[in-house]
């Protein structure tokens, strides 16, 4: 399960685990994993040094599928936890992963602020539109009209979120979506997430086969977007407004100002502040 | 990189590219069937597991055989998304079609041929459009190399019953995990 | 200038071991300030000294008080009275009046044109000088009432006129030669006032001046431990009182090659702290009640995940929003009981200004050693209050992380050990890989929901602490007798001060001021109890928290009563004392 590979001549199933993976066949979840080995593998990175961080939900199970350090933490608190990390150990790669309820619903207020403090972190959100690990709820993209969750029969009633605008709007640096029918396609960009300063956002659409089948159209709905990516937020928030949630590809690509505190290396002992108390 | 992607068989035009890209797509189709097995027998279906492990076995053993014909040349380095493979799109492990818990392996040898049917298009498709690299003679030769092997798998269809009409039903209902 | 006793002036002529003087103002009078400035010129003419500060609810210009005590001895509490109290004006002053006791010995010196003194404080019977601070001040380019006030505390209790310059130099050398003599000069003048005030009482004087000596406030000496401790990684969020230590540790951390980061609220800055230190370093957070509440799923996960964090709770008036800047006791029961599932973890108090210090190293090294959460109960009246002290003696602390540097095989994250503690691998070790979490799990690290695995890593988690030897530090023990007083946190120093009012009188007493709460130590309270046939118990409660929990985990002997009120007045030595009486008469 945690074996030390020369990263020189690795291979994507070097970074998997030996833990199978238990998501229903036919879940959006497994390209994902895919594209992780693959990035990771393009990239050479040793799997010691990358950490998985994700909160609760099925796709947050990933990091105990990667020969990677993993955190599988607390429902919405995913973000804290990597941030955490990623200051205290800034020569890791730190990914965060996890779902669409766990990430805007009980961890958006996370989300916000780790767009906006713009650490380098890539977060990877597998959105298949409802709350899977409790038996399909509606989640905050869901369609206010889905009526197959007992706790709202008669679907939400409420508009759903638009993840892209909120990473856009709070200050994420890299902001994609891909879809997990193309997993080699979520390598390449999860590559380019990975390497580009600050909080890269790659939102999945990620389809659940057990709870939303009739998501199997997405493969066919979804398309490339017209555009090239762009570093000009303003005009990326204009590319939003004709977003109808089925676009692929990166969308944004800026230039902001990113957070790295740095841990000095001209330390002084604790012994050396008592003067500050002498009377 | 947001533009639609040209297909693969616009990028082969030598021999050692037509090797690297039919290894590696045999490559993808072993991972693919391997990661298949680990799921249904994660899922409580070894008879299917077995068969998926089986196939990926197969498709190892092209990939060797691929390879072997391309001794003793420098085959082209290509990143994972440079390829499309088309062939195999039905093999992805989140196929929601055709991929299921309950499947049988009925369900699993008719994949594998459509899979194969695809593989020896396009081969066939390299094979009449480019004879001028000296593609034709060795896009043939992986045809023969495919043909063997669906007549395995064609075997195998005849061995097993077909599913009957509800192999999908399952009276329990999803359960709460966590 | 009038003055107006209203008891004839008699000159005090025994000296006394300390003296207690209340300093109120409103509108930005800057009785804060004078406060601070009268407890540093006390340290430096070389007695102890102990402050605490009240004020009404505005951010400025609100009503305020400064309370001090000055000894030639240490302190760690109020005295049961005020000496005297200087007052630049009364406006809202009745909002003190509990705080600040006066009997007829006292003196209250009070600006006429300070409005009419409350009833409350008027009825104490205190004797009265009119002292015309504002007018004095007038008439000095620059000039301020509570520089007069400073003057005239420093004639009454003939506290040396250098020591009070030099610290208001020292203070106010960034504002310029200007501020300085103006300040200076409204000194003399509010001494040269008092030159013929009646005495209230005396100081003895300093005999031999200690060697290295502090002024400090609790939460700045629990800052000061976290560093000791290893703590360089710490996730802040703002809450009353505890905000003091986050403040302190930033530029703090600066210098010692650590990081602080501020968090969008209490679930994140715990949350940052686990991954921070499931990188490797020691990390620390401080909150108050309110947000410890919001903390207790994530430090569940820090028990089950056995990631080592500490988190500071700096208690204040509960429940709910309760009373911010007030001290009481009654997080007891949530930092012992409040986590879900049954998750052993650490919970310490410190038992004075000074153990703060210690207490706080100690949870971090315990945290690190024992791969577990650590709780810190300290409270707004330690917190807050600023001290005169020695300078705490260093403790060789050797308790570390239990770090898997090299692995052989196939690494156990979560082996077991005769300790029940495992190496931890971290991160950038290579084929230490490992996923954490709170899923209940087997020795790899995997989920498990069996009952042999569950069983197992309970015990664990359970052994792990209850196995470690604490060593004589988890309470301070002292004297002798049949009757023990057992307490904890702020609730000592009020204790300690009663059994020092008892010298010479009634039984001996053995004071318990227990600093390790959880995991119980039976065994050892069993020990200290040996001899003792009656048990007093103090504390800050109105349900008596502290008390039920000893009545649940260990055994007391004989005769066992319990003395608990809530805040927010502070416990006084008088009302422990006169607990102690009542078995002194039996």
């Amino acid at each position: 399960m945690n074996k030390a590979i020369s990263s020189a001549a690795a291979t994507p199933k070097d970074y998997k685990s030996s833990n199978k993976p238990v998501w229903c066949p036919g879940c959006g979840d497994f390209s994902v994993l895919s594209a992780i080995t693959k990035a990771l593998a393009h990239m050479k990175l040793e799997p010691e040094n990358v950490a998985v961080v994700s909160g609760i939900g099925c796709s947050s199970r990933i990091p105990a599928y990667l020969n990677t350090y993993g955190f599988h933490g607390l429902h919405g608190r995913a973000l804290p936890l990597a941030t955490g990390l990623k200051v205290a150990r800034p020569d890791l790669t730190v990914l965060v992963a996890g779902g669409d309820g766990d990430g805007f619903s009980i961890g958006g207020n996370h989300f916000l602020h780790a767009c906006r403090r713009n650490i380098d972190l890539t977060y990877i959100v597998m959105d298949n539109q409802v709350y899977g690990m409790t038996k399909g709820q509606a989640s905050p993209t869901t369609a206010p009209d889905w009526a197959r969750s007992k706790l709202t029969p008669h679907g939400t009633g409420i508009n759903p979120f638009y993840p892209l605008v909120i990473a856009l709007g709070a200050g994420a640096n890299f902001i994609a979506r891909v879809s997990s029918h193309d997993p080699n396609g979520t390598a390449r960009t999860l590559v380019e997430a990975i390497r580009h300063p600050g909080f890269s956002f790659v939102h999945v659409l990620s389809p659940c086969i057990t709870y939303q089948p009739e998501q199997r159209e997405w493969k066919k709905l979804v398309r490339p977007a017209p555009v090239e990516a762009t570093s000009d937020a303003s005009q990326a928030a204009r590319r939003l407004m004709t977003d109808d949630n089925l676009y692929i590809g990166v969308l944004y690509h800026g230039n902001r100002r990113t957070y790295h505190p740095q841990f000095e290396t001209t330390a002084v002992d604790p012994s050396q502040l008592e003067d500050g108390f002498l009377v | 990189m947001n533009t639609t992607d040209k297909p693969d068989c616009d990028a082969i035009h030598s021999i050692p590219a037509l090797i690297a890209y039919t290894c590696a797509m045999e490559s993808e189709a072993a991972d693919r069937y391997q990661d298949l097995a680990d799921q249904m027998e994660v899922h409580n279906n070894p008879e299917v597991a077995e068969l998926f492990r089986k196939l990926s076995a197969l498709s190892d053993q092209l990939k060797a055989d691929y390879l072997n014909s391309g001794e003793g040349m420098e085959l082209p380095q290509v990143a994972p998304w440079d390829y499309r493979f088309e062939c195999i799109e039905l093999l992805r492990t989140d196929n929601m079609d055709d991929i299921h818990y309950l499947m049988t392996p009925y369900h699993v040898v008719e994949l594998a041929l459509r899979c194969k049917k695809r593989q020896v298009e396009f081969l066939m498709n390299l094979s009449k459009t480019r004879d001028e690299e000296g593609i034709t003679p060795v896009a043939q030769d992986f045809m023969q190399q495919q043909a063997k092997h669906i007549s395995v798998l064609k075997q195998w269809l005849i061995d097993y019953p077909e599913p009957d009409a509800n192999w999908q039903e399952d009276y329990d209902p999803p359960t709460l995990q966590e | 200038m009038q003055i107006n006793p209203v008891i004839p002036a008699e000159k005090t002529s025994t000296p006394s071991a300390s003296f207690s003087i209340a300093l109120i103002g409103s509108g930005g009078s800057g009785v804060m300030t004078a406060g601070s400035l009268l407890l540093d010129a006390a340290g430096h003419a070389g007695w102890y000294a102990y402050m605490t500060r009240s004020s009404g609810p505005q951010i400025r210009g609100g009503e305020a008080a400064a309370m001090i005590r000055i000894s030639n001895t240490p302190v760690e509490s109020h005295d049961d009275r005020f000496d005297l109290l200087i007052a630049i004006d009364w406006r809202n002053a009745d909002r003190f009046a509990a705080e600040i006791p006066l009997d007829g010995n006292s003196l209250i010196v009070a600006d006429p044109e300070g409005g009419v003194i409350p009833q409350l404080i008027k009825n104490m019977g205190a004797r009265y000088s009119d002292l015309p601070m504002k007018a004095l001040a007038k008439d000095i380019a620059g000039g301020r009432p509570n520089m007069v006030a400073l003057g005239a505390v420093t004639a009454l209790i003939e506290l040396p006129e250098k020591s009070l310059l030099g610290v208001v130099g020292k203070v106010l050398q960034k504002k310029g030669e200007a501020a300085i003599t103006a300040s200076t000069d409204a000194v003399r003048s509010g001494i040269n006032a008092c030159a013929d005030f009646p005495s209230c009482g005396l100081l003895e004087p300093v005999v031999t001046l200690p060697a290295r000596r502090w002024s400090i406030t609790g939460n700045e000496a629990v800052g000061m431990g976290a560093l000791r401790g290893g703590v360089r990684f710490v996730a802040a969020y703002p809450i009353t009182p505890a905000t003091e230590v986050l403040e302190w540790l930033a530029p703090a951390l600066d210098k010692v090659g650590g990081v602080l980061v501020q968090a969008e609220d209490e679930l994140s800055s715990v949350n940052q702290i686990i991954g921070a230190s499931f990188g490797g370093v020691p990390s620390l957070t401080a909150t108050s009640g309110p947000g410890l509440a919001l903390m207790m799923e994530s430090i569940g996960l820090a028990v089950a995940a056995e990631v080592p964090i500490v988190v500071v709770n700096v208690m204040r008036g509960g429940p709910s929003t309760g009373i911010p800047t007030k001290s009481e006791q009654t997080d007891l029961n949530i930092a012992l009981y409040g986590l879900h599932g049954d998750a052993p973890h650490l919970v310490v108090a410190p038992t004075s200004v000074a153990d703060c210090m210690f207490v706080t190293q100690w949870a971090v090294q315990l945290a690190e050693a024992l791969q577990t959460p650590a709780i810190v109960l300290s409270d707004q009246l330690l917190g807050q209050t600023r001290a005169v002290l020695d300078r705490p003696a260093d403790l060789a602390l050797l308790e570390r992380r239990n770090v898997a540097t090299r692995i052989e095989s196939e690494y156990e994250r979560y082996a077991v050990t005769a300790s029940s503690i495992s190496p931890m691998a971290i991160p950038g070790t290579a084929g230490g890989q490992y996923t954490a979490g709170g899923l209940e799990h087997n020795e790899s690290g995997t989920p498990s929901s069996q009952a042999d695995d569950h069983r197992i890593q309970l015990d664990k988690r359970h052994h792990k602490l209850h196995g470690f030897n604490y060593g004589d530090h988890w309470a301070d023990i002292a004297g002798a007798g049949e009757i023990a007083v057992i307490t904890w946190g702020s609730s000592c120093g009020p204790v300690r001060e009663a059994l020092a009012q008892r010298r010479g009188g009634g039984r001996d007493i053995r004071v318990i001021a227990m600093r390790l709460l959880s995991p119980e130590q039976p065994e050892k309270l069993k020990a200290a109890l040996q001899g003792i046939n009656r048990v007093l118990v103090v504390e800050q409660s109105h349900s008596g928290q502290f008390y039920r929990y000893l009545r649940a985990h260990y055994d007391l002997p004989g005769e066992t009563r319990a003395f608990y009120r809530p805040g927010p007045l502070p416990i006084r030595p008088r009302e422990v004392h006169e607990k102690l009486a009542e078995w002194d008469q039996l």
